[in-house]
């Protein structure tokens, strides 16, 4: 029988799991991704370097050949409020290539899937019908588009054109504070892996359950937490 | 998210595939329940299953339409893509509920089309049709509920993960069908002379209206607890069509069509039945355009 004790117990127990799982900092995603043991794709990007230049946004389009208007990355520009002061920062988003990816498992033709060998998320443009299923299932707003090219979806993955030959995606080599760091996470010898175990990296939405591959240091708990979208307007900047 | 990638088409395909399940759910009780031993109910039968045919296939068109490829196609004429749909056919993905759901409507049309012939090859021994019957009936409610968990499956969405969602469109559907089979009826000038139609719709759009209210509410208390506006609030685009659409012109106005004709105790006008039909119809569209729209908006 259930005693009051036992159950009020129980339930504080249950409300900490729940609490746990809400604010989940990104080393538990780590954790998870590195448990694996195998070569895992992601990206830091320190907020502090971040000058807003957007040279990752020029780059990205560039090496990419998506329309100006169509983006795999951006820089929004938003603010947050911490104790009674505001701060305006600039916040770079594209897909977080999720290890467990809610894009992945809706896709009707198999089109999104996960790679094996360096976990990146892509969608083949030849399978793609252009439902937008994933586009609904993807909890980041804004990262998936579609691409006026090709009518179909389309994505940041990592340059996979670029990063398949050692070299590192267009918007890493051209940041002009150098926040954006690439690397394999399971290396232990990485610039990536080492930067990942000397900071306190966050992801967007960790409630999600996805797991982002796209780490940021310098986001409070608060913002992390915010839904913001690749489409969310520019405060300061036109 | 604060684009519109699901408009239109996508409700209209939602829809179509809803009234079109409704109707055959309906023609399908009246093959099992032996009633079309009255001519003029075998006539509302075969009609009625012919049309609700007619309605999925269209309804399954508009999704077809919606595809990205499919109008990036047709703008540059690339048959390859204009074509790309067909990959839906190529795979069964089982975590994906659209795959699940071409595989269903896929069913559903070539059972609802047998059951069509099965009319017409036994025109004089209608009984043939039950198997038939039995099998469309279970497929209309699979499709009547595959369209809510189609969204539903959006499991982040506040207003999509709505398992009330399922039962709405599943109600919807029915009263969908309904007033397809009250057209149907209109048009071959059966009258409702004892209001047992009246009096069965009436009790579906009153189920109906409870549900939805109780779906407006629980949205009202998600958006508070997530501290965004009201999704359904009446100032906002999925709001307005959700208060005036849905509720008052598709549920509150027959409803109230439907009780002065049973408490007058008089045989509503045909012009009436249409209008009944018609503002019901209306109301399904919009409940569906609705909540795709507010589930987009936040």
């Amino acid at each position: 029988m259930l005693d009051r004790r036992r159950a009020l117990k129980l339930l504080a127990g249950g409300a900490i799991a729940t609490t746990g799982v809400m604010f989940m900092p990104a080393g538990n995603a780590i954790a998870v991704i590195r448990q694996q043991g195998k070569k895992r794709l992601a990206m830091v990007i320190d907020l502090s370097r971040c000058n807003g230049c957007k040279a990752c946004v020029v780059s990205c389009g560039m090496e990419n050949g998506t329309k100006p208007n169509e983006h795999r990355t951006q820089v929004i520009q938003t603010s947050a409020e911490i104790g009674d002061k505001q701060y305006a920062f600039n916040l770079p988003i594209m897909c977080n290539n999720c290890e467990t990816p809610s894009c992945v498992s809706v896709c009707p033709t198999g089109a999104t899937f996960k790679r094996e060998e360096d976990g990146i998320v892509v969608v083949d443009s030849t399978l793609c019908i252009g439902c937008n299923y994933c586009i609904q299932a993807c909890p980041y707003g804004g990262v998936r588009f579609t691409n006026s090219t090709t009518g179909t979806v389309d994505k940041c993955n990592f340059c996979i054109q670029r990063t398949s030959r050692g070299l590192l995606p267009a918007c890493v080599e051209t940041c002009t504070g150098g926040a954006r760091v690439f690397g394999d996470i399971n290396d232990v010898n990485s610039e990536i892996s080492k930067l990942l175990s000397q900071s306190n990296p966050m992801v967007l939405q960790a409630s999600k359950q996805t797991s982002p591959n796209v780490f940021y240091i310098g986001l409070t708990q608060e913002e992390s937490n915010t839904a913001f979208s690749i489409h969310s307007p520019q405060l300061w900047q036109r | 998210m604060n684009e519109v990638h699901w408009g239109l088409l996508v409700a209209a395909y939602l829809f179509l595939a809803g009234a079109g399940a409704g109707a055959l759910f309906i023609s399908g009780c009246l093959v099992l329940s032996n009633k079309i031993q009255v001519p003029h109910h075998l006539d509302t039968a075969k009609i009625s299953a012919i049309v609700g045919t007619l309605l999925l296939i269209i309804g399954t068109g508009m999704i077809v339409f919606d595809l990205t490829s499919f109008q990036y196609g047709i703008a540059h004429g690339d048959m390859s893509k204009f074509f790309r749909f067909y990959r839906l056919f190529m795979t069964f993905e089982p975590s994906s509920m659209m795959s699940i759901g071409t595989w269903l409507l896929t069913l559903a049309i070539i059972f609802a089309s047998l059951f069509c012939l099965s009319f017409r090859a036994k025109a004089n021994q209608p009984g043939h049709s039950r198997p038939f019957a039995m099998i469309n009936v279970i497929l209309a409610i699979c499709v009547a509920s595959y369209t809510a968990l189609l969204i539903g499956d959006i499991n982040h969405n506040l207003v999509w993960s709505n398992s009330i969602l399922v039962v709405i469109f599943l109600l919807s559907a029915l009263s969908c069908g309904a007033a397809v089979v009250l057209i149907v009826k209109t048009r071959i000038k059966i009258t409702d002379v004892n209001h047992s139609f009246a009096k069965s719709d009436s009790a579906l759009l009153a189920l109906e209206l409870l549900t939805v209210c109780v779906f407006a509410y629980s949205i009202r208390n998600i958006s508070i607890f997530n501290g965004v506006d009201n999704l359904l609030s009446l100032s906002s685009d999925a709001g307005a069509i959700w208060w005036i659409g849905a509720v008052l012109i598709g549920l509150i106005m027959p409803l109230l069509l439907n009780l002065t004709s049973i408490i007058g105790k008089t045989a509503a006008s045909h012009s009436r039945e249409y209008l009944l039909a018609v503002l019901i119809l209306m109301g399904a569209f919009c409940l569906r355009y609705s909540v795709l729209l507010a589930g987009q908006y936040y």
